[in-house]
């Protein structure tokens, strides 16, 4: 090829290009950023176009994938039963974790920590086995149907195991510690000074924490809530072991890959990955993740 | 497909080949029998089965050579494996002085595909969820040729009326009944008790919820339905899975869907499902383990469903894996397996003690059910049976 043929910068904007490179930090970026770029593209993105193209690709071209779930109740039901079980789970994660979460805020360090400490614990054992061990709470004869019978509540078993509650149940015991480890982070870190001011100002309690305490954990709670929604809607193990006749988006695609029919596993996967950035957008349009961040805390 | 395997074990069949045809009397082959075991040390000749063709010692020598390395045979697991490493993993290990590692859970065609595409998979054997996966993976190609020399005797020696099938690639390893499972605590044996599949659809007689298997390909979740319906056991394929999910609806309700094996039997002794189905193997072994256990078993009009091995393509120690699978499938050893386990091929009744009497598919115990589940059926059709079940459970 003639040289000539190459279209030619002129010198002074190759320059620039050149210290733009290598004097304002662009190359020290690639530097930095290079292993986990690649990682990224790696692990990530290249897997994550596999899964695309699969949708529309197997087992021939075409949105046939895409066609049959819109058509058919059975498979728009198992999307709405995923968001239906993660957006109350996460819900009833709030209403549990917030009370827990403020008490120990309240605390001094010294009793703080060992409860931090404590609501770890679950971690370290297997999922698995914490699963088991929900099926002889949760079943007819179990020990909470058991003991409600026993004392007179109930004279017939409430049906949990195998249930939508029963999931609900698992997710959220899954997930609360969580939820309460985002709470309690934001929560420690309010200026108990401006709680003080409130009350000096004549606030009542009922004011102070509408109107002073919760928009400064507003950030938590809403960290918190996309944290949990988010992680529910993979979960696979919960609704598998505790689930019955729901079928969730995980249970479907691990059983649809099985059978090899990845095609229909990769456009609900596809599916649920939209309808999540959608939600994700809205909330963050809602209420911007930026404008959280700032507020009243002691940094 | 080149079959790569054969130089390397040429060497061992053509001796083997030559002792067929030169030991033009019965003297002159026992004394190449003898021969070949006196190659191994004394304490581990017992071991040798009686009945191992010669070929079979030939080649287990020549693993024995070779070694030691390891071996990773790939199963379910639990009870399952235990029992088949005391039928005889074990006595392959003393053999051949190399060592077999379990590794589970047992793949699925999906995993299958990403080991065999990778080229160099990590496993030399695995257990096949079911003949209808053997027979789409084998159309798949993952599978690589099972060694022949070895293989024909064992072919040859499995009893006609069980229906036994292999191919060149896969084995079966006898079937396992679906049977029926129910609460004796509410139905004693004593009175009045489910007795068929078909009592999983009398909800007035006998109330309750029941348990039933979410992978429908599995343990006759949709078979059932259409058995109780009145579909005669041989028009059962190809399956009318509209009229089975109809027949299902009509205890939609009552119904608790587990995912998991030992589930099956749990859900019974917990009191969750008053009746339910499961794996012949899987409540023999509650019940040997613990016989107060409130468990009836019925195998009357149960579904057959097969099982099987195989040796996925590209395994490190493919010649290796023949020895240990056709070692399996003497005669002693299939008596162990049905003794232990209750699954396999009832080769020689000499060898089946009580228990494997009992809690075995023997050929007498596989009379009592209605129908065996067609695999080439599924190896078709799993993937659009399984979807449509999924988009039902969901409606």
């Amino acid at each position: 090829m003639k040289p000539n043929a190459m279209p030619r910068l002129d010198a002074p904007r190759k320059r620039r290009v050149f210290r733009a490179f290598f004097h304002e930090g662009l190359a020290r970026s690639f530097i930095v950023l290079g292993p986990a770029l690649v990682a990224l593209v790696v692990l990530f993105i290249l897997p994550l176009a596999a899964v695309l193209s699969l949708s529309f690709t197997d087992p021939e071209l075409g949105l046939q994938n895409f066609r049959s779930i819109w058509q058919s109740r059975g498979f728009r039901n198992i999307l709405f039963n995923t968001f239906e079980i993660s957006a109350t789970s996460t819900v009833v994660c709030l209403i549990i974790g917030f009370p827990v979460a403020y008490h120990m805020s309240t605390l001094r360090k010294r009793w703080a920590h060992p409860l931090l400490a404590l609501i770890m614990v679950p971690f370290a054992t297997s999922l698995l086995a914490r699963l088991y061990a929900w099926t002889l709470l949760l079943g007819d004869a179990g020990i909470i149907n058991g003991t409600l019978m026993r004392v007179g509540l109930i004279s017939s078993p409430i049906p949990l195991l195998f249930e939508r509650a029963g999931v609900i149940i698992g997710t959220v015991y899954m997930l609360l510690p969580y939820m309460i480890l985002v709470l309690y982070v934001t929560m420690a870190r309010v200026d108990g000074g401006l709680l003080e001011a409130a009350s000096t100002l004549g606030a009542k309690p009922v004011d102070r924490f509408l109107r002073v305490f919760l928009p400064l954990t507003a950030p938590g709670i809403y960290a918190g809530l996309l944290i949990i929604f988010i992680l529910s809607l993979g979960y696979y193990f919960t609704p598998a072991l505790l689930g019955g006749r729901d079928v969730t988006v995980s249970t479907f695609v691990a059983q649809a890959i099985q059978v090899m029919n990845w095609g229909m596993a990769a456009a609900m996967s596809v599916i649920l990955l939209i309808v999540t950035v959608a939600l994700f957008l809205l909330f963050d349009g809602l209420f911007p993740i930026e404008r959280l961040i700032v507020g009243g805390s002691r940094r | 497909m080149p079959n790569t395997r054969t130089s390397s074990t040429g060497a061992v069949i053509a001796v083997a080949i030559s002792a067929i045809l030169l030991g033009s009397n019965h003297a002159a082959k026992a004394a190449d029998r003898a021969a070949l075991l006196q190659e191994f040390p004394p304490e581990v000749r017992p071991l040798i089965t009686p009945s191992a063709s010669d070929a079979l010692v030939a080649a287990l020598l020549e693993v024995r050579k070779s070694g030691p390395k390891t071996l990773v045979f790939n199963n379910s697991g639990g009870e399952r494996a235990d029992g088949q490493r005391s039928a005889f993993v074990s006595d392959w290990e003393k053999i051949t002085g190399w060592r077999v590692k379990d590794s589970g859970p047992a793949v699925d065609p999906a995993r299958l595909k990403v080991l065999v595409g990778s080229g160099h998979p990590d496993i030399d054997l695995v257990e096949l969820g079911s003949l209808g996966d053997g027979i789409s993976n084998e159309k798949s190609n993952f599978y690589a040729l099972l060694d022949r020399a070895l293989f024909d005797p064992v072919f040859a020696s499995f009893p006609k009326e069980g229906g036994y099938q292999h191919s060149d690639y896969w084995v079966q390893n006898g079937w396992y009944s679906i049977t029926l499972l129910w609460d004796t605590r509410k139905w004693p044996e004593s009175g009045p008790h489910p007795t068929t599949p078909n009592d999983l659809f009398d909800t007035a007689r006998f109330p309750g919820k029941r348990c039933l298997f979410k992978y429908p390909e599995y343990a006759g979740t949709l078979e059932y339905p259409l058995l109780a319906d009145g579909v005669s056991p041989d028009k059962l394929y190809p399956l009318d899975v509209e009229r089975a999910l109809k027949k299902l609806d009509t205890i939609r309700d009552d119904i608790v869907w587990f995912s998991t094996g030992a589930e099956s039997v749990q859900n019974i002794v917990n009191g969750n499902c008053a009746l339910g189905v499961t794996w012949h193997g899987r409540a023999a072994a509650r019940l040997k383990e613990d016989p107060s256990l409130p468990l009836g078993v019925s195998w009357e009009k149960t579904l057959l469903i097969d099982d099987g091995w195989a040796i996925p393509k590209g395994a490190p120690n493919a010649e290796a894996a023949n020895t240990l699978l056709a070692f399996a499938f003497t005669p002693e050893n299939e008596g162990k397996l049905l003794n232990l386990l209750g699954y396999g091929i009832p080769i020689d009744p000499a060898f089946i003690n009580a228990d494997g009497r009992k809690w075995g598919v023997t050929l007498e115990n596989l009379k009592l059910s209605a129908a065996k589940q067609d695999p080439a059926y599924y190896a078709d059709n799993a993937s659009k049976i399984v979807t449509r079940f999924n988009e039902w459970l969901a409606e």
